[in-house]
């Protein structure tokens, strides 16, 4: 065999490679190779943008000072700066450049075990510090007083005012005042007119309250803007409350990034500044955590990444597996599927929904799809516009799906993207296509060997060892290309062909 | 008798008669002999009628090509002026999308089932060639306009309905095996096997018919007309083989299917090369490839340049019952 020698030295090179830096993670660095008890982390993520405008930068970000102990692990990216970390009376990250071009984004990560966001309250050591009155005046000092006054007859202590502050405002139709001061503060600031507004009532009632910062505990990758909150003092603490939801104690799912007063984001020498957030769950071994901190990119290339590429991540090194998978059932087997990798598209998806839901989604989609393709086909429409109404159609349905999702309870975070719509559609075109041709029987079938090939893909992948091994030792994956290529060269038969050559067996000499 | 039911050969059994599986195919053969540039020569059909008249090989008569939707008054021209054509796609693979009008009622066209045609469905159908819906990978495409081929009464009487081809395998200019593929009520007029064809397996010496191939094992007669197949002689058989190994030389690839017809007045006719000829040949011979394909690959290494006639001969002596 040709080429033969070649592939074994190929082979011999990945998977020494893939195993020698296996190896020495585990029996050197002492990284688990089972997973071992695991603990929740989330990993936060602050990312800074700005414009500069050509002066001299100094980017200042408020950081969680109540933390500031139990953080494992924090880390400012930014290439091109001066990075420090002011650490006193407030905790906060400051960046500095002579001139930068282009767009910057500045990024502090943290890594912070659960338990301690669920901090909701802060001791303060001082005394209560001295309320500043607003200067109000005219018709919106009326107002404010007036509602005051109607405050002060409705609560019991600072925080039922702050709380029936927040309410009050919310519901505008109840009073005429608060649509006054509305107005007003909707003109100094429109989006920080309602924490503006509290703090100043509470302040005309002499209670000490400032506006504070949050971020939604969101498992999901995906970027949002910060949670404007208000802390307001009591006898002996400061207490964090959500303005927009003044009844609840405190919503569940979001964490104090920063409070004490200070503004969460300084920008000098930059304009249209921002401050977006990343969020991540991560179940880490514990001892992982522990190691992982400091070593070179390729040994821990998964730390290395931004937050929001973490999650993604997690499913490309899952992806090569499934890869494996069609190639065993496809060279071994001889399961025909329809589109040689779409199997591996359609086990991503099942890891994100329900398998059921998943199946049912996708049987009801290729169903419906394929009944509009039938419809379609008596239009004589031509190819190209005939599978793009098909697209169209499926992403209705998806859309359809979400909702429906959405509203039976079930299934609020349908990943739209990993259900890869063009494919789908294409999937349709090709099966009903099958169905004409080669009849019912041969379109059906491909489509239950593609259902079958993703289920066992399905099941290896969700494995919790595999997803541990890849996650953390994604050399693993030269070994899976050493393997793909060593199968590259079986000539046996495979399964099916036993099954086809079965009744000649007999004729043979 | 054995308890449970046979479900897999044995592959022992299988290895010891030389029967190939895909993988063996595509590793050994198709990979190392079909060098990828040449696949244009039997993907697209224009191409390999283009070499075969060069080569002064016989092929359906081509009346046209439809590159564009509007050509379609061309086809109503031609079917007048011919009386009945094929319409396939240029890149079509396994017989998908080609369409046989014998006639034309009226306004409307014949198909060759006997089913009327809607002009505005006979569009339809064009604009799905030329979108690539029938071609390997979707590619944008063409459509051939060419004669249609009457079948010589022997081979039509063999099938039930559709038209008989044959396929003879050719590995470094040697013909290896040979079949003719016959459609039965269950194939519906087509030829392909798996769709419940027949696929006959024929002596390379004689062009005698020896062993018949159904989708449920061997058998000796039609199922459906129940003529008897075995013995039954392929017409103009001293010229398949020679045509068939001139048609192979002219692709560049070293593994190739040659699919015939036998028109009833002009003889064979090239339809096709492949260069991914599939594997049922073996079960319509009731023989493996593997054994063949060895010796040939020896006899070639040993008399790399021999004449055409010297390897038909060679090939007829060696294989030939």
């Amino acid at each position: 065999m040709k080429g033969g020698r070649l592939l074994f030295a190929y082979v011999f090179l990945l998977v020494l490679a893939g195993g020698g830096l296996l190896a020495w993670k585990v029996i050197w660095l002492g990284y688990p190779i089972i997973p071992s008890e695991t603990r929740d982390e989330w990993l936060l993520e602050a990312k800074v943008s700005f414009q500069p405008t050509g002066d001299p930068i100094t980017v200042s970000l408020a950081l969680p000072k109540y933390l500031e102990e139990r953080v494992l692990s924090s880390e400012a990216a930014s290439v091109g700066y001066g990075f420090l970390r002011e650490q006193g009376e407030e905790w906060r990250a400051v960046w500095t450049a002579r001139e930068r071009p282009g767009t910057q984004r500045l990024y502090f990560r943290l890594r912070v075990p659960e338990k301690a966001l669920a901090v909701r309250k802060f001791s303060s050591r001082g005394d209560k510090p001295a309320v500043v009155e607003p200067a109000l005046t005219g018709m919106t000092a009326e107002a404010a007083k007036s509602l005051v006054e109607h405050l002060v007859a409705h609560s019991a202590d600072e925080g039922s005012f702050v709380r029936q502050a927040c309410a009050l405002l919310l519901r505008e139709e109840d009073r005429p005042e608060t649509g006054v001061l509305r107005r007003y503060y909707e003109k100094r600031s429109a989006e920080l007119w309602l924490e503006a507004a509290v703090v100043d009532l509470a302040a005309l009632n002499g209670i000490s309250a400032r506006v504070a910062y949050g971020l939604r505990l969101e498992e999901e990758p995906g970027v949002q803007t910060p949670v404007r909150l208000i802390e307001y003092r009591d006898d002996s603490e400061w207490v964090v409350l959500d303005p927009s939801v003044p009844e609840e104690v405190f919503p569940e799912g979001v964490a104090v990034w920063s409070r004490g007063g200070g503004s969460l984001l300084v920008v000098e020498g930059g304009e249209n500044s921002s401050v977006t957030f990343a969020t991540t769950r991560v179940q880490v071994a514990a001892d992982v955590a522990a190691i992982s901190a400091n070593h070179p990119i390729f040994v821990s290339l998964f730390d290395s990444l931004p937050l929001s590429e973490r999650s993604v991540f997690r499913y490309i090194v899952l992806i090569p597996i499934g890869v494996l998978i069609v190639v065993i059932f496809r060279n071994f087997i001889g399961i025909v599927t329809l589109g040689t990798f779409m199997p591996v598209l359609l086990a991503l998806a099942f890891l994100e929904i329900p398998i059921i839901l998943a199946l049912v989604m996708f049987g009801t989609m290729l169903a419906v799809a394929l009944v509009f393709r039938f419809m379609l086909s008596r239009l004589h429409l031509l190819v190209v516009p005939r599978v793009a109404a098909c697209v169209v159609v499926v992403s209705l349905l998806m859309l359809i799906f979400s909702a429906a999702g959405h509203r039976v309870g079930f299934a609020t975070s349908l990943q739209i993207t990993l259900f890869p719509l063009i494919i789908l559609a294409w999937t349709v075109e090709r099966m009903s296509l099958l169905w004409d041709e080669e009849g019912a029987w041969v379109a059906i079938k491909q489509i239950l060997g593609s259902v079958v090939v993703a289920w066992v893909a399905f099941v290896v992948m969700r494995l919790h060892h595999v997803q541990h091994v890849l996650t953390f030792f994604p050399e693993v994956l030269l070994i899976v290309l050493a393997i793909i290529m060593l199968l590259g060269r079986y000539t046996g038969y495979r399964l099916f062909e036993l099954m086809r050559f079965r009744k000649v067996e007999e004729d043979l000499v | 008798m054995r308890f449970f039911p046979k479900i897999f050969a044995s592959p022992a059994a299988l290895r010891r008669a030389g029967i190939i599986g895909i993988n063996q195919r595509n590793a050994e053969f198709v990979l190392p002999e079909n060098p990828r540039k040449f696949y244009d020569r039997v993907d697209s059909k224009l191409t390999t009628k283009k070499l075969a008249l060069a080569a002064s090989i016989p092929t359906p008569t081509l009346y046209g090509v439809i590159r564009r939707q509007s050509a379609r008054k061309m086809v109503r021209e031609l079917a007048l002026e011919h009386g009945s054509l094929v319409i396939k796609p240029n890149r079509g693979s396994g017989g998908k999308g080609i369409l046989v009008l014998t006639g034309m009622v009226g306004d409307k066209y014949r198909k060759a089932s006997g089913v009327e045609l809607e002009e505005d469905e006979l569009r339809w159908h064009i604009s799905n060639i030329l979108g690539g819906l029938f071609s390997l990978g979707g590619h944008r495409d063409f459509a051939l306009v060419e004669e249609c081929v009457y079948p010589d009464p022997v081979l039509a009487d063999l099938s039930f309905q559709g038209s008989p081809d044959l396929r003879i395998i050719i590995f470094r200019g040697y013909p290896v095996m040979a079949m003719l593929r016959v459609a039965t009520r269950k194939s519906d007029g087509r030829a392909n096997l798996h769709q419940g064809a027949l696929g006959l397996g024929i002596d390379l010496a004689t062009g005698l018919i020896h062993h018949a191939y159904a989708s449920g094992g061997s058998v000796r007669e039609h199922p459906d007309t129940g003529a008897p197949l075995l013995g039954k002689a392929i017409p103009h058989w001293e010229v398949v083989l020679p045509l068939a190994v001139k048609a192979a030389g002219t692709t560049g690839l070293n593994y190739v299917g040659v699919d015939l017809m036998m028109d009833a007045k002009r003889g064979p006719l090239l339809l096709e090369t492949n260069a991914r000829p599939g594997l049922t040949i073996q079960m319509a011979n009731g023989a493996g490839l593997y054994p063949r394909l060895k010796k040939l690959r020896e006899r070639q290494e040993e008399f790399p340049e021999e004449e055409a006639e010297k390897r038909i001969a060679f090939s007829m002596a060696e294989f030939g019952k």
